[in-house]
């Protein structure tokens, strides 16, 4: 297939059958519409582009940018579309909060602001919210924004009516399912496909889908955040559920584990919503099923993005699934008792002994901090580093003696410990370390 | 129970006024012999009387109640009978709509309704209602969603339901009184329903009352429970009435020692004294190794008087001249708000030939690398970009200005902002040092927030509960809808929900904690306490609301229940609205209600009431609560709510004396040998002792 641009790969994307011995429904075929396709890797790619397009023109006229509420996949749509089309792009977000797609959206030129958090120190009478003040922004007289609107534009929905929704018809043979299952974000995506599809079989039943309040799924609103979408119509929805997070992620591993689908977060909480819904239907669809057999019915649910951007989202969840391998010299293999009895040296002492024997100093605190204050003469190998060089083996000869110092003399003492342990005759730890130094009247020094 | 329909003569209970009281018609008294008029009078004395008491008794009591029944009772019972069977059927010609059940069972609803029913009516008991109502309610509900299938739900504003809180309870009490609810019930109720429906498999429907109730440690706990230890305060000190506990304070202050101490952290606690005015909680703390921070003159008098030396205290907050002067003189430390106050300050010392003294700048607006993070303006402090000249300043004046650190402060819930400031702070001092200034402190100053709710669950539900009042989909739950922030927006929810966070999982030395623990990202991800610690920087912390929290409560006694001209049921308090400031500062949270013998009253003690909470000024806006408030059970004049946890800015930061009404007076209690003791506030010391023995 031959494209004059990249933004014409956007839709068309496949709709592909779930193994139905992996989901374990017997009367229920389960599609999954791989929005993850789309060129740009999400679901919002359509959305974006739709919202977008009618206004690019005016706007690389005026150099206005591109404005858009989104701490995700929207985000990082309008980046690309906007950079392809020469204009800046800002996201302004209550909080980014998968750090992978906050460093993709400043890889991809994007402008980001956070908005403050919850206020402490509450002023009733303050009744300006930082989004009214944005909008605020927006709409002032001489402004020059591309404001897309994710959440109360039209567009949003239109194109998941003119996109998505025909698709999976078209895909079914010409039939809707009997269930179609959406996570509700911005709304877009359900409304628009829902539309479709009860236009070609009023039968159809729409299930959303939210995150438990409390909870945190990306791309998905919770129960009460729903109502805060100009686009979200409860009329469109059939049932409302919630998933957990806990949930979504073990939706997500069975997509990518079994079915091949490497989906995110959201796309595991729309199939885990999915066949828990369908689960007990299908139990009575066995009992019914006798009487009028053959008569097999259908569902659709949507993998809005990819997977590769919830590595750390997934790490801090399920520590579990990152499995590391044991590892050598590790301080935290040593006892108590090691620890306690690794050699040290008082302020005093020390002194001294850096007079006498010129031991090699280490300074295991940060660069930022022994560039401001260190003692003399010493060497700064910040603890991570050392960590790593530990693990090989001795970093320094035998007959050098080490002086050890970190803050308050506790690290110091574990590989004080270690290095004894690994067979170093003379390594000491700085009692207190450099605070009990500095406070002792002893000299630091700023290179 | 009487009934005003009935009227008085409903009951036998009640005789007709003249030949009441069961002893009717006494025996006349045997006229005196007349010698004057001979005649029939004589007669009835010659004849003795046969004791006609109980047989005249039995036949007047009769005749009264014959006539009662016949004159007032049934006609009256007719007249409601025919009249709403007129209601009945003249609204269902006038609605117009073909929602709800048909004509006849309508018709039939209205007249057969039954005297349990009216009683059942009058006293508004929820048990007394369900078998009228549900039933009912159901058989309509289900007519009329049939009848409006396919009608989707309309973008409007707040339902005519919504002026009725509880609607569903008074359905009946207004459609006795007056026809014009009912249409609003037919009509807005039913729509309600049709819309609320939608979302009902997702939400389970919020089964009330939606409480909120407080979260209590071991001692304020003990001091509900101490029976009637509080109700006899009262008794003798007035309501409202504000307690105590200052052994409470300096547990909460080891708490964050020991949030310092998992870090390895030096520094110092600063108690932000305007928290509350009280002089147990500052005597008590003076008793520990804590610190004060100090924001007025008056607060520094307090803070010296208490017992705290000058190296103990710290100055903050917008400053006048006197307040200098006395910080100056005593050596207090000072913390700055900008170089021209620092400019002032110093011609101070010179001008009075004090000695030098410590300094701290506050500084704002921080940047660092990375995205940007928007923070919400504030008055006080300096720009992290002005550092410059405002070290000029202190470079200016270095023989009578010591710079000890720098500090800021946010008002924010959001640790990642407070850790971006805090990695500013640490960016400036390496400006100071690098100048060949030696400062040692970063003061992160407060907001380390309380979590007032013992139940995350019950906060969620309310919230959620609050959101769907907001957008009409259930009854309001505030006064005349009032939405705290929130507002419907033709259908979409709009504006943000202006109220503290009241379950917070992490607060206090938890939440300090956690902040130190944060990676420092423009230092390498390394922890902002391992920030601190490597670059041998002291923590200064400044918790007010976290350092008071269960430090105490407010009791206000009830005087009066009943209902308002539109049926929300209100309590009104000897209290103000200021002398409990949990609405001003958006804590939503129950009062705890104690029996007259202090008996705490717990769920299941009887139908749980939905109040709203009045204060006794003559003023509309005098309400200690603009929500429903839950509570056990209706209270009853005399009894007493305990505000609880109202310790820190709840107590007594806005408390006036308008109307010339009392003001709390407070007291101080404390636990010794199994029992609660208490003196007047301005009485406590870390010494007191019942009788002054040692």
């Amino acid at each position: 297939m031959r494209y004059e641009s990249i933004t014409e790969a956007i839709g068309n994307t496949p709709l592909v059958r779930i193994d139905p011995a992996v989901h374990g429904l017997r009367h229920i075929d389960l599609y999954a519409k791989l929005e993850l396709l789309n060129p740009f890797g999400s679901v919002k790619d359509r959305a974006a582009w739709n919202m977008a397009r009618p206004g690019l023109a005016a706007a690389a006229e005026h150099g206005s940018q591109v404005v858009e509420l989104s701490s995700g996949n929207t985000a990082k749509a309008l980046a690309v579309i906007a950079g392809m089309h020469g204009l800046p792009f800002k996201s302004v977000t209550n909080r980014m909060r998968i750090p992978e797609i906050k460093d993709l959206l400043l890889l991809l030129g994007a402008d980001i602001e956070e908005l403050p958090g919850q206020s402490e120190c509450l002023d009733p009478t303050n009744t300006e919210d930082p989004l009214t003040l944005f909008h605020r922004e927006l709409s002032e007289p001489g402004s020059s924004y591309l404001h897309t609107d994710q959440y109360f534009n039209p567009r949003n929905t239109e194109a998941h009516a003119t996109g998505t929704g025909p698709e999976i018809v078209k895909d079914l043979d010409g039939r809707a399912p009997d269930w179609f299952v959406a996570c509700v974000g911005t709304a877009g995506s359900s409304t628009g496909v829902a539309r479709v599809l009860r236009e070609h079989d009023p039968r159809v039943q729409v299930v959303g889908l939210v995150a438990a309040k409390s909870d945190f799924i990306p791309g998905i609103r919770t129960l009460d955040e729903v109502h805060e979408v100009g686009l979200f119509d409860p009329a469109t929805y059939d049932t409302v559920e919630s998933v957990t997070s806990d949930e979504a992620i073990e939706g997500m591993l069975t997509l990518a584990r079994r079915c091949g689908i490497l989906a995110g977060p959201t796309g595991g909480a729309a199939y885990f919503g999915t066949v828990r819904h369908l689960g007990s239907l299908d139990a009575q669809l066995t009992e019914s099923q006798q009487s009028d057999p053959g008569a097999r019915r259908s569902a659709v649910f949507i993998v809005c993005d990819r997977i590769e951007s919830y590595l750390s989202y997934t790490r801090r969840r399920r520590p579990d699934l990152f499995r590391q391998p044991p590892r050598r010299n590790d301080p935290a293999d040593l006892t108590d008792a090691e620890v306690a009895a690794a050699p040290a040296v008082d302020t005093p002492d020390a002194q001294k002994w850096i007079e006498r024997d010129r031991p090699l100093v280490v300074d295991l605190r940060s660069p930022f901090a022994y560039a401001a204050l260190h003692i003399e003469g010493a060497i700064n190998i910040v603890d991570e580093l050392f960590d790593e060089l530990v693990r090989g083996g001795l970093p320094f000869s035998t007959r050098q003696p080490v002086l050890l110092v970190c803050p308050v003399g506790e690290q110091s003492a574990r590989y004080a410990a270690l290095l004894t342990r690994m067979g170093h005759p003379d390594v000491r730890s700085l009692t207190g370390g450099v605070i009990a130094w500095r406070d002792a009247g002893a000299p630091l020094v700023r290179d | 129970m009487s009934t005003p329909l009935g009227g008085p003569g409903g009951h036998g209970a009640y005789g007709p006024p003249g030949g009441a009281h069961g002893n009717p018609a006494p025996p006349a008294p045997p006229a005196p012999p007349s010698l004057q008029k001979p005649g029939p009078a004589p007669k009835p004395t010659a004849k003795p009387r046969p004791d006609p008491g109980p047989a005249l008794r039995r036949s007047r009591t009769g005749l009264v109640a014959q006539f009662v029944l016949q004159c007032v009772y049934i006609p009256v019972w007719a007249l409601i009978a025919i009249s709403l069977t007129v209601l009945a059927i003249w609204l269902d010609v006038n609605s117009g709509a073909d929602v709800g059940p048909p004509e006849i069972a309508f018709g039939f609803v209205r007249t057969g309704i039954s005297w349990r029913r009216l009683r059942a009516e009058w006293g508004g008991r929820a048990e007394d209602w369900a078998p009228f109502t549900e039933p009912l309610l159901v058989e309509r509900f289900a007519k009329a969603e049939k009848d409006t299938c396919g009608a989707r739900r309309s973008r409007s504003g707040p339902r005519a339901s919504g002026q009725l809180p509880g609607g569903r309870r008074r359905v009946g009490v207004k459609a006795v009184g007056s026809g014009k609810w009912l249409t609003a019930n037919r009509a807005g109720r039913v729509r309600t329903h049709v819309e609320g429906g939608l979302l009902a498999a997702a939400v389970p429907s919020s089964p009330e009352p939606l409480s909120l109730e407080p979260r209590l440690d071991v001692r304020l706990a003990s001091l509900l429970g101490a029976g009637d230890f509080l109700p006899s305060l009262v008794d003798a000190l007035g309501s409202p009435l504000n307690v105590l506990l200052p052994d409470q304070i300096a547990e909460n202050a080891a708490r964050f020692r020991t949030a310092y101490g998992t870090h390895r952290l030096g520094g110092q606690v600063y108690f932000a004294h305007k928290a509350n005015r009280s002089s147990a909680l500052l005597r008590r703390l003076a008793a520990t190794d804590t610190a004060v921070d100090v924001a007025s003159l008056g607060e520094l008098q307090h803070a010296l008087g208490a017992g705290f030396a000058p190296d103990r205290i710290m100055a903050t907050g917008p400053k006048n001249r006197e307040f200098l002067w006395l910080a100056a003189r005593t050596g207090v430390t000072v913390h700055a708000d900008s170089a021209g106050e620092l400019d002032e300050l110093a011609a101070l010392v010179r001008a009075h030939q004090l000695a030098r003294i410590r300094v701290l700048v506050r500084l704002s607006a921080f940047d660092g690398p990375g995205v940007k993070v928007l923070t919400r303006p504030s008055r006080f402090g300096t720009p992290a970009g002005e550092l410059e000249p405002l070290l000029k300043t202190v470079e200016r004046h270095a023989d009578v200005l010591e710079l000890t650190g720098v500090g800021y402060h946010l008002d924010t819930t959001s640790p990642e902002e407070k850790a971006r400031a805090l990695e500013g702070c640490v960016r400036a001092l390496d400006v100071c040092r690098s100048r060949g200034l030696r400062p040692r402190a970063v003061d992160i100053g407060g907001g380390f927030g309380v979590n007032y709710l013992a139940h995350a669950a019950q906060w969620e539900r309310y919230t959620s509960e609050l959101t769907a009042a907001v957008l009409g989909h259930r009854p309001p739950l505030t006064w005349r809808g009032h939405g705290y922030g929130l507002r419907n927006d033709a259908g979409t929810l709009r504006g943000a929900l202006g109220l503290y966070p009241a379950h917070r999982p992490v607060a206090g030395a938890r939440y300090l904690d956690e902040l130190l623990a944060l990676p420092a990202a423009s230092f390498g991800g390394r922890s902002l306490a391992t920030l601190l610690l490597e670059n041998l920087y002291d923590l200064y912390t400044e918790p007010g609301r976290a350092l008071v929290d269960q430090c105490g409560l407010v009791l206000a006694r009830v005087l009066e229940v009943r209902r308002t001209d539109s049926g929300e049921p209100l309590v009104r308090l000897a209290m103000k609205a200021d002398d409990a400031g949990l609405e001003e500062h958006g804590v939503l949270m129950d009062p705890v209600l104690l029996g007259r013998d202090g008996t705490r009253a717990v769920a299941g003690d009887g139908p749980a009431a939905g109040v709203y909470l009045a204060g006794s000024l003559c003023l509309e806006a005098d309400l200690i609560t603009r929500r429903m408030v839950f509570l056990p059970r209706l209270p009853r004049p005399g009894e007493l709510l305990a505000f609880v946890n109202t310790a820190g800015y709840c107590m007594d930061f806005q408390t006036s004396r308008a109307q010339h009404q009392p003001v709390a007076r407070k007291v101080a209690a404390w636990q010794e040998d199994g029992s609660w003791r208490w003196c007047l506030d301005e009485q406590y010391w870390p010494i007191t002792r019942p009788g002054g023995e040692p």
